[in-house]
């Protein structure tokens, strides 16, 4: 407690922005639970003679092409659109993981093997894969969620390989070895465990980017399907009439909100991180 | 270096050649009978067309042979018939490619002028409030998705103030340049038109400022950080110590060391920028590679995605190409063999 303690502190210390961005994250997490009490009805009942309402009293985001109460289906996207990002960052990494791991561990040819086919993939313009993945598969919520893992797999292989490399020649894993330990066990016990932090950190700063990226799929139609709310969804809806700003406006918000949640807090770590930058602050 | 280039440039062939494995894998995933949808239902019902398409495209054929097949008819040049266009996506790619070309290095250089110079006063004034300020705005540049930034710029600067022109590359009433080029700002040129030259400048401003936002962000971010560290190293310590006038001291010593590390991101960069043409052109109604790639997604155009997939992966591995080959230029120390 007193470690979680010094380490706030000391963020606190370091960068004001990041407890900004702790604050924004705790924030959507309050929503993301209560949303049923926070929202106004339940952001999919319908209103067509009050359709297209600028921000008003009873609508405080406006109302959206079909009537639709904007506010509430912000409040209720946002049980999509976080725990999406939640889901790609950890499969990309448990996926991009182990193929790091393998990577690292074994011999030449599997390396080569395996991390040639991450350079093919980080070949590709990211979104340019996902785009064509996710209308291979067709849209939806999942599909949409496969393309964007699939282009975000490669730098947890990437960061986990040469984490592994480096750890190859340390003298606790020459330990475990001479004490006769086993592949798994030596992966499993050894390995992993003096690896995952630095994965986990990454996987913090990358947050931001699957939401953004998974946003984008959503945008071009190919998420979550209607009339369930999901905020890169709603600006789509938005972009018919850009002159109706509040359509697009407030999903919008929740987006960058988020996002920049994500990069405060990542940007404070890897000063905290890096001892030469820390020095400067 | 001749080697170097030679051997980089085998090396794309090879990457090339995993990617159309990728994209042709990823464009058959659905069982979607493309004779179907491609020929229409009057065609199709006729068993003498689609066997004869089928023969061209060897769809009768096992999955590999398929892949034979469409390698030989890629390294014809032919690509196929867009379903959406009905062009062979080839000309599709010419016609659009130009378009998306202007639009992601006006922003490139937006981004690398932009995002550079903000990195240099944020790391010369460290801890002063511009410092505080660039880095709230670059995290804020690197967090707006531009599908949204598109809207609004749209909204305040085009309809709400009018300062710059809508979507579109020249405004409707004019008529365009003949198409020498493609580049729309150099036939306005060839053209000797020059007002329609400013019209279409006037046209690139906001879609190029939403497509350099997430790129200047991070420029600014990385040009500062490798500016600070440069600033602690000795011999500009010893620079400083010996009286070397501050004018002198940036330009010489720090600025060609610490800008450096920031141009090996201008190719990771520009991919970044490949994939935002898809929003930004979309919504900008940008007649470019970006938008093309969307209405084939959203029609399920499959020769077309794979056209796109396969020229913009090109694209971004020259481009890679040329930003190393840049480092080696600007940094005496690195040396291809």
């Amino acid at each position: 407690m007193k470690k979680v303690y010094v380490a706030l502190s000391r963020l606190w210390n370091a960068n004001h922005m990041a407890m900004l961005g702790l604050a924004i994250l705790l924030m959507w997490l309050v929503v993301m639970v209560f949303a049923p009490q926070i929202a106004i009805n339940d952001g999919i009942e319908q209103d067509i003679a009050n359709r297209f309402q600028p921000p008003n009293a009873q609508h405080p985001f406006g109302t959206d092409n079909l009537g639709r109460d904007i506010y509430s289906r912000v409040v209720y996207g946002s049980r999509i659109s976080i725990p999406v990002a939640f889901v790609v960052v950890a499969v990309s990494l448990s996926v991009g993981g182990m193929w790091g791991l393998l990577a690292g561990y074994f011999s030449k040819t599997v390396d080569e093997v395996l991390m040639r086919i991450c350079d093919l993939v980080l070949s590709f313009p990211g979104i340019i894969l996902a785009l064509a993945i996710a209308a291979a598969l067709g849209p939806s919520l999942t599909n949409s969620l496969i393309a964007v893992v699939a282009v975000s797999w490669p730098i947890y292989a990437r960061l986990m390989r040469s984490l592994v490399i480096s750890m190859r020649s340390s003298e606790y894993v020459d330990a475990v070895v001479a004490l006769g330990a086993g592949t798994p066990r030596i992966l499993m016990q050894t390995v992993i465990p003096n690896t995952i932090s630095v994965v986990l950190i990454m996987a913090t700063l990358d947050l931001g980017n699957a939401m953004l990226t998974f946003a984008g799929l959503s945008f071009l139609g190919l998420g979550q399907a209607p009339p369930t709310p999901e905020w890169g969804a709603m600006v789509s809806s938005g972009a018919q009439d850009f002159t109706k700003w509040w359509v697009a406006l407030f999903p919008g918000l929740a987006i960058v909100s988020f996002a920049l949640a994500f990069n405060f807090i990542g940007d404070a770590l890897r000063d905290l991180m890096d001892p030469g930058l820390r020095r400067l602050l | 270096m001749i080697k170097y280039i030679v051997r980089r440039l085998l090396a794309i062939v090879v990457i090339m050649f995993g990617v159309t494995i990728v994209a042709f894998v990823v464009t058959r995933l659905v069982p979607i009978d493309p004779s179907a949808r491609f020929l229409g239902e009057k065609a199709a019902s006729n068993p003498v067309i689609v066997a004869a398409f089928k023969a061209r495209w060897g769809l009768d054929q096992p999955l590999y042979v398929q892949y034979l097949v469409y390698m030989k008819n890629l390294l014809h040049g032919d690509l196929g018939v867009s379903l959406t266009t009905r062009q062979n996506v080839l000309h599709d790619l010419r016609t659009y490619f130009p378009a998306t070309i202007e639009l992601a290095t006006a922003a490139i250089l937006i981004s690398a002028i932009l995002g550079g110079l903000t990195g240099i006063t944020a790391a010369w004034w460290r801890g002063k409030w511009f410092d505080s300020a660039a880095r709230a705005g670059s995290l804020l540049g690197v967090s707006i998705p531009g599908f949204w930034l598109s809207l609004i710029v749209l909204y305040i600067f085009y309809y709400r103030l009018g300062w710059f022109p809508g979507p579109g590359q020249l405004s409707a009433n004019l008529e365009p340049p003949p198409p020498v080029t493609g580049f729309m700002l150099l036939d306005c040129l060839i053209a000797g038109d020059f007002s329609l030259f400013l019209n279409a400048l006037w046209h690139l401003v906001l879609p190029a400022f939403v497509l350099a936002s997430f790129s200047a962000g991070l420029i600014a971010r990385t040009s500062r950080s490798s500016l600070l560290e440069v600033m602690q190293q000795d011999y500009v310590r010893t620079a400083h110590a010996k009286g070397m006038e501050t004018r002198n001291l940036l330009f010489r010593h720090i600025l060609p060391n610490g800008l450096i590390p920031t141009v090996t991101l201008l190719g990771l960069a520009y991919g970044t920028m490949l994939g935002g043409t898809v929003f930004v052109e979309t919504i900008f109604a940008w007649p470019g590679l970006g938008r093309y790639a969307y209405q084939a997604s959203a029609a399920l155009d499959f020769p077309a995605i794979m056209g796109v997939t396969l020229l913009f992966t090109l694209t971004y591995a020259l481009v890679n190409l040329v930003v190393d080959l840049m480092y080696a230029a600007l940094d005496p120390r690195v040396v291809y063999k």
